[in-house]
C-alpha cells in the first residue's frame, strides 16, 4: 500500500456529507481541503472526482447548492445540507459505524464471542 | 426513491443549456483559482501554482465532461445528438429527404390505409358471442349452391339435428311505417323465436323475443335498431310498450337492440319482428325465403353438421319428392358469408399496397446506398478520429429511424385521410351490407402495424449503408478512389436492387392493367337498352286502402298520368 489511500465512491458521499454538516454552506475546494486535512493528509483525493459526487448529492436531494461569494470575494458556489440530507447523515454515520465495528471484533485478536 | 428524483433530474438534464455548462465550468474554474491563490502563498511562482491545481484535479476537461455526464444520461444525449444531426444532414440535402420521405410517405399510407380495411372486414370477429361457432345455413339444389330455406324444411331441420345448440333463421322484409309526416317505407327483418339467442345478443332495454312468440298466434310485436331508436323514438326509455303502425298493423316495442349490433347480411333493417308464418309461401314446403343461422354444439365441427343436415334433407326428400327431391344442405361460416365476397378484393388490394410498399423501401435503400457511397470519407474520418465502430452504426440507424420516423408519421396521417375518402366511396347500399366498417379509425391494430413496417424499414435503411461500409475496411476510404471489393458488392447489390423493383412494378403495372381492362368491359356491357336519363321508382300502397286488384290498377294508372304532368318528365308503365 502506498503512503496516500485513495477515496473510494461510496464513502466520499459520507465524507462530503458530514464535512458540509460541519462546515456550514461551503464551496467544493473547501470540501476537498478540509476532506484532506480532517484524515490527516493521509488520504488523496483527485479533486475532479469531488464534482460529480456533489452534483448526484444534489440530484438526490441531500444537499442544495446556491452561488455567492467566497472569503477572498470570489465567485464560487456554495452547498449546503438539506433535511433529507441531514437524515441521510445520521443513516449512513450510523450504519457506518455499525460495519466498522462488526469488522473491528473479528480482527480483534484473541476474543471469541460469547 | 433517491436513484428515482436523481434519474428525473438527469432526464431534466439532457435539455440543459449554454448556462447551465457556463457555470459548472465557472465552478471549476473558481476551484483552480483558489487552489492557484494558495500554491501562490506557499512560495509557488504563479505559472507551476496553476500547474499544479489543475494537475491535482486531473485535468479541467476530464473533470468538465465527468461533471457533465453526471448532469444527463449519456445515452440519450448521443441519441439526440445523433438525431440532431440526422436532422440536419437531411435538412443540407433537401432533395434526398423530400424525395425519400415523399416515397415512403406514400408506401406507407397505401399500406395502411388498405390494412385498415382488412383489419375491420377480416381480422375483427362478428359482434356476436363466440362468432367462430355460428353457421350460415342454406338448402342446396343442382341450380343453387347456397339457396334460401323454406319454413316448412327450416322446422323439420330445427327439430332432427343434432348438431346445433340452436338453429334459428331469418327473413328480410320491408313494412310501410306509419309516422306523424305520413307512410314511410322502412327496411325489416322477421326472425324466428330465438335468433337473437343463437347469436349471443341481448336487448339493451326490453326483453327478447320469447319461446313460441313467432307462431302464428303470437302477439305482434317488434325489437327495433340502435338507431332507429335514437332517430325515430328519440333514445326515450319509455319507448317499450309502445304502438306502431307496420304495413297497417299494430305492433307493440318490445325491446331496444345494443349499439354495436349489427347483422350484415340484411345491410341496415330498423324493424325486427318475430316471424309468424301466414302468408301462402311461408306455408308452402317449395318456397324458399328464409336464411338459416345455427350455433354448433361444443365439439362439433361445421363438416359434421353438414354432414347431418345432409341426411335429413335426404330423408325429407324421400317423403317430400314433389318440392324437396335433389335438396341438400350446404354450411358456411357465418364470417364467411358475411365477408367472403370482400375477402379476395380487400386481400388483392393489400397485396399491391405491400408490393408499392416494397418498391418504396427498394427506392429510399437506393437512395441511402448512393449517399453512403459519397459519405465513404467521412465515415473514414471520423472512424480515425477515434468515433467506435458502434457510434458510426448508431448514426446509419438514427438517420434511418429519423426518415422512417418522419415517413411513418405523414403515412399514417395521410392513410387516415385516404381510409375516409374510401369509405365515401362506397355507395350507401354496399355499405349497409358491409357494417364492420363503420366506425373505422385510428385504433390499436393499425399503429401496431404501423409501428412494424416502420421497424423493419428502420432496420432495413440502417443496414443498407453499412453493407457498402464494412467496418474493418475504413481505412480504405481514406485513400482516394479506392475501389475493391466493395465496389464491385456495390454493383452487384445495385443492379439486383434495380431487377428487383423492375419485376415488383411489372407485377403492378400488369395487375392494374388487367383491373382497367375489366372496368373498360364491365363499363361496356349492352345492356339491351339505352341507360341515360332513366329513373325507377318504387312504390308500395297499402292493403287496406286497395284493397283489390282494380284498385291497385288505378293507382298506378293515376301515378303514371300525374307524373306526365310534371315538367321534363316522361313517364311510362
Amino acid at each position: 500500500m502506498g503512503d496516500r489511500t485513495d477515496v473510494w465512491q461510496g464513502t466520499l458521499a459520507l465524507m462530503v456529507l458530514k464535512t458540509i454538516e460541519a462546515m456550514g454552506p461551503i464551496h467544493g475546494y473547501g470540501i476537498a481541503r478540509r476532506i484532506e486535512q480532517t484524515s490527516g493528509d493521509v488520504l488523496s483525493l483527485n479533486y475532479g472526482t469531488l464534482y460529480p459526487a456533489l452534483l448526484k448529492l444534489e440530484q438526490e436531494g441531500a444537499i442544495a447548492s446556491e452561488w455567492g461569494a467566497s472569503e477572498n470575494n470570489r465567485k464560487a458556489k456554495f452547498y449546503k445540507l438539506t433535511r433529507a440530507g441531514r437524515k441521510r447523515l445520521e443513516q449512513e454515520a450510523r450504519e457506518w459505524e455499525q460495519a466498522t465495528a462488526i469488522v473491528a471484533r473479528f480482527l480483534k485478536p484473541g476474543e471469541e464471542p460469547a | 426513491m433517491k436513484e428515482l428524483r436523481a434519474w428525473w433530474q438527469r432526464v431534466r438534464g439532457i435539455s440543459r443549456d449554454a448556462q447551465r455548462d457556463q457555470e459548472q465550468a465557472d465552478e471549476i474554474e473558481s476551484h483552480i483559482q483558489m487552489q492557484t491563490e494558495e500554491n501562490e502563498r506557499a512560495g509557488m511562482s504563479p505559472q507551476e501554482a496553476r500547474r499544479r491545481a489543475i494537475l491535482k484535479m486531473g485535468g479541467v476537461e476530464r473533470t468538465r465532461q465527468a461533471y457533465r455526464e453526471r448532469d444527463t444520461l449519456p445515452l440519450i444525449e448521443n441519441l439526440l445528438q445523433d438525431l440532431r444531426f440526422a436532422l440536419r444532414q437531411l435538412m443540407k440535402n433537401p432533395g434526398f429527404a423530400v424525395t425519400a420521405i415523399l416515397i415512403l410517405t406514400l408506401g406507407i399510407a397505401a399500406s395502411v390505409a388498405l390494412f385498415a380495411f382488412v383489419d375491420a372486414a377480416l381480422l375483427k370477429p362478428l359482434p356476436y358471442a363466440q362468432p367462430n361457432r355460428l353457421a350460415a345455413v342454406y338448402e342446396n339444389a343442382a341450380a343453387f349452391a347456397h339457396s334460401n330455406l323454406s319454413y316448412p324444411d327450416y322446422l323439420d331441420w330445427k327439430r332432427m339435428n343434432k348438431s346445433f345448440q340452436s338453429l334459428d333463421a331469418w327473413s328480410g322484409t320491408g313494412y310501410a311505417l306509419r309516422t306523424a309526416s305520413g307512410v314511410e317505407p322502412v327496411p325489416a327483418i322477421r326472425v324466428t323465436d330465438g335468433f337473437f339467442r343463437t347469436l349471443g345478443v341481448a336487448p339493451t332495454l326490453g326483453r327478447d323475443f320469447y319461446a313460441g312468440e313467432d307462431l302464428p298466434s303470437g302477439p305482434r310485436t317488434t325489437m327495433v335498431s340502435y338507431t332507429t331508436w335514437q332517430h325515430r323514438f328519440g333514445g326515450r326509455p319509455d319507448v317499450i310498450g309502445e304502438a306502431v303502425t307496420l304495413s297497417d298493423v299494430p305492433y307493440t316495442i318490445v325491446g331496444v337492440l345494443p349499439k354495436g349490433f349489427s347483422f350484415a347480411p340484411r345491410g341496415a333493417p330498423e324493424f325486427w319482428a318475430p316471424f309468424h308464418a301466414e302468408s301462402e309461401c311461408d306455408l308452402r314446403r317449395s318456397c324458399h325465403g328464409m336464411y338459416g343461422v345455427g350455433r354448433l354444439k361444443d365439439g362439433v365441427s361445421l363438416a359434421q353438421a353438414q354432414a347431418d343436415l345432409q341426411g335429413i334433407a335426404a330423408q325429407l326428400a324421400k317423403v317430400y319428392p314433389g318440392s324437396n327431391l335433389g335438396q341438400g344442405a350446404a354450411l358456411l361460416p357465418l364470417s364467411e358469408a358475411v365477408v367472403g365476397a370482400v375477402r379476395p378484393i380487400l386481400l388483392v388490394l393489400l397485396a399491391g399496397a405491400g408490393l408499392l410498399l416494397l418498391i418504396a423501401c427498394v427506392n429510399v435503400s437506393s437512395l441511402l446506398l448512393v449517399r453512403a457511397e459519397s459519405r465513404r470519407r467521412e465515415m473514414a474520418v471520423r472512424g480515425a478520429l477515434g468515433a467506435s465502430p458502434l457510434r458510426l452504426v448508431r448514426q446509419f440507424l438514427t438517420e434511418g429511424l429519423a426518415l422512417v420516423a418522419i415517413g411513418s408519421v405523414l403515412g399514417l396521417g395521410t392513410a387516415l385521410g385516404v381510409m375516409q375518402v374510401l369509405l365515401r366511396l362506397i355507395p350507401k347500399q354496399m355499405m349497409d351490407g358491409m357494417p364492420f366498417l363503420n366506425g373505422m379509425g385510428l385504433n390499436l391494430h393499425i399503429v401496431l402495424f404501423t409501428v412494424t413496417i416502420a421497424a423493419v424499414a428502420t432496420v432495413l435503411f440502417a443496414a443498407t449503408p453499412l453493407v457498402r461500409l464494412p467496418t474493418r475496411e475504413l481505412h480504405d476510404g481514406l485513400s482516394e478512389g479506392g475501389r475493391g471489393a466493395a465496389g464491385t458488392l456495390w454493383r452487384k447489390l445495385g443492379s439486383n436492387l434495380v431487377v428487383a423493383e423492375l419485376a415488383i412494378a411489372m407485377v403492378l403495372l400488369a395487375g392494374a392493367g388487367l383491373l382497367g381492362k375489366s372496368l373498360y368491359r364491365l363499363l361496356h356491357v349492352d345492356l339491351g337498352f339505352v341507360p341515360d336519363h332513366l329513373a325507377s321508382i318504387e312504390v308500395s300502397g297499402s292493403r287496406a286502402v286497395y284493397k283489390k286488384d282494380e284498385d291497385t290498377r288505378r293507382l298506378d294508372r293515376e301515378l303514371v298520368d300525374r307524373l306526365n304532368m310534371v315538367p321534363g318528365v316522361e313517364s311510362r308503365r
